[in-house]
């Protein structure tokens, strides 16, 4: 199944706004992913390919080799957002199995 | 049993379902697919249950920690953390928690449409805590239980459009704008560091702050649940350390203090942590829909969001503001113990969040020397107000734990001293 994590530090606020921004370019493309927000303790607990988050907490997550992160400058951007993930490689790869 | 009694006994004496029914109303609003309704609504009433069950487990570990530092320092020690406090306020005033904020996020979208005001306070978690904070406090006022939840409705709506209001002024010169504004009940803080730092502003007009290069210096801090429990872990043993001989020993069934530091500091987390998840669950449907809602109704809306996206404008910033802050309230705390019986102990998560964006306004305002003063001040002030809340909200019971950021002793004691002037 197609998975995005968004984290930010409580996982209350920031990555809520974040996740509805993606949900939204999700619903824009036509793709079906299930997208979650969470808080930066359980981050590694859902194996998620894509992790999306502030670039403010990315520098803090330690790299892992299959897992893909992209850090925001700016949260509120939609086509910012849509551009990062249209560059991810994981995303890329979700494109061209729905084409 | 009439219609009246049933509502009373059924839907209203259950916050967890009226909790339900809100998310329920939001996503058939949003006309989700009947697996969708299905799944948030009872993910809601989830969230409500772990926070409740949070609440019993911080509990625990708090009165434990509470009898350690009066036993070894002859002080109460009041911790400030809006989640803890939440979920114990929630335990006994759940009914009027919930519709209090159904209220106040109702009242809020009609003075966004209505008025020229119109931020949307986006930081559900927020409206939560603040919904909290005014149910345990008007509820000593003694007044009936529907008005205790209008009057609070409303002020939790006039506390959402005002907030975000007052530190637009300069949320808006870091930012660059009124694309957004800070939806963080610590305005008055933000407010405050934001005036102290433009007292440093430098004589060259319109010189833009030199943007500060990024550090991994925060990286350690990020990461809550660890932070909780290793200042938990340091209280406990700086406690036990100065305990009078034995006590501890006596306390915990004979066992050494290490290890009681160590499993009461991951009690503590650890219910923290459950809370957190809980309150996730809560909001995760009712903040969607009510931003849904807000989008349809109100034209030319802005949002408000939680603070932390300021830190990505002066990430450096953010983390001496942080620092400083909690420097400031050690200040506080040492102040206090001269004054008085009653401390707070400055804590982690609200000098991270409240004092990072404050620093973050504060550098913008006056460089590095704006942000060094501003952020000291701040923190003190962050860690002495709570000093005057605790009374206030006594009818919670002993508690040792408050709600952390300024604006919720700001708002605590003005509504006590107007409500005074009623009585």
């Amino acid at each position: 199944m197609k998975q995005i994590i968004v984290a930010c530090n409580s996982g209350l606020g920031t990555s809520l706004m974040i996740r509805l921004n993606i949900e939204a370019i999700m619903r824009e493309i036509g793709m079906q992913v299930a997208v979650e927000h969470t808080d930066f303790t359980s981050l590694k607990a859902h194996n998620a390919k894509l992790v999306v988050c502030s670039a403010y907490i990315m520098d803090s997550i330690e790299d892992a080799e299959d897992i893909e992160i992209i850090g925001l400058d700016d949260i509120m951007d939609r086509q910012y957002l849509k551009d990062e993930l249209m560059k991810s490689i994981v995303f890329q790869e979700w494109l061209s199995e729905i084409e | 049993m009439n219609a009246a009694q049933w509502f009373n006994n059924g839907v209203f004496g259950e916050p967890a379902l009226i909790l339900g029914i809100i998310a329920l109303i939001g996503l058939l609003l949003q006309k989700q697919s009947a697996q969708k309704v299905m799944s948030g609504t009872i993910k809601t009433m989830l969230g409500f249950k772990l926070i409740q069950i949070g609440a019993n487990e911080t509990g625990s570990s708090l009165s434990n920690m509470s009898a350690v530092i009066q036993n070894s320092f002859q002080i109460i020690g009041i911790i400030p953390h809006n989640e803890t406090i939440t979920a114990m306020a929630q335990m006994n005033y759940g009914e009027e928690i919930a519709v209090i904020m159904l209220i106040g996020m109702v009242v809020h979208l009609i003075i966004a449409r209505l008025t020229p005001i119109k931020y949307i306070f986006l930081a559900g978690h927020h409206m939560l805590f603040m919904s909290a904070m005014l149910a345990s406090l008007l509820i000593s006022s003694s007044l009936e239980s529907w008005v205790t939840m209008v009057l609070g409705g409303i002020i939790l709506a006039i506390c959402m459009t005002f907030s975000p209001m007052i530190s637009q002024r300069y949320v808006r010169k870091v930012v660059g704008g009124d694309q957004m504004a800070i939806a963080h009940f610590n305005s008055v803080g933000y407010l405050l560091s934001g005036f102290v730092g433009s007292l440093f502003k430098s004589k060259k007009k319109d010189v833009q702050a030199p943007p500060l290069k990024k550090t991994k210096l925060s990286g350690f801090f990020q990461d809550h649940m660890v932070v909780i429990f290793i200042f938990t872990f340091l209280l406990f043993l700086s406690a036990s350390i100065f305990a009078p001989s034995g006590s501890i020993a006596s306390m915990f069934a004979g066992r050494h203090f290490l290890v009681v530091s160590i499993i009461q500091a991951t009690w503590f987390a650890g219910g923290c942590y459950i809370v957190l998840a809980g309150v996730r669950m809560l909001l995760a449907e009712i903040v969607p829909a009510f931003k849904g809602i807000a989008d349809r109704i109100v034209p030319g809306a802005i949002p408000a969001l939680d603070c932390p996206v300021l830190f990505n404008y002066a990430p450096i910033a953010a983390v001496t503001g942080f620092l400083l802050s909690f420097a400031g309230g050690i200040a506080a705390m040492a102040v206090m113990l001269q004054l008085q019986f009653t401390v707070i102990i400055p804590g982690v998560v609200p000098n991270f969040f409240s004092g990072g964006a404050a620093g973050v306004i504060a550098y913008h305002m006056g460089g590095k020397k704006g942000l060094v003063a501003a952020s000291l001040l701040h923190g003190f002030v962050l860690s002495l107000l709570p000093v005057f809340l605790v009374p206030l909200l006594s009818n919670l019971g002993y508690l040792r734990v408050t709600f952390a950021d300024i604006d919720f002793s700001v708002v605590g004691i003005i509504v006590d001293a107007i409500m005074g002037l009623f009585q």
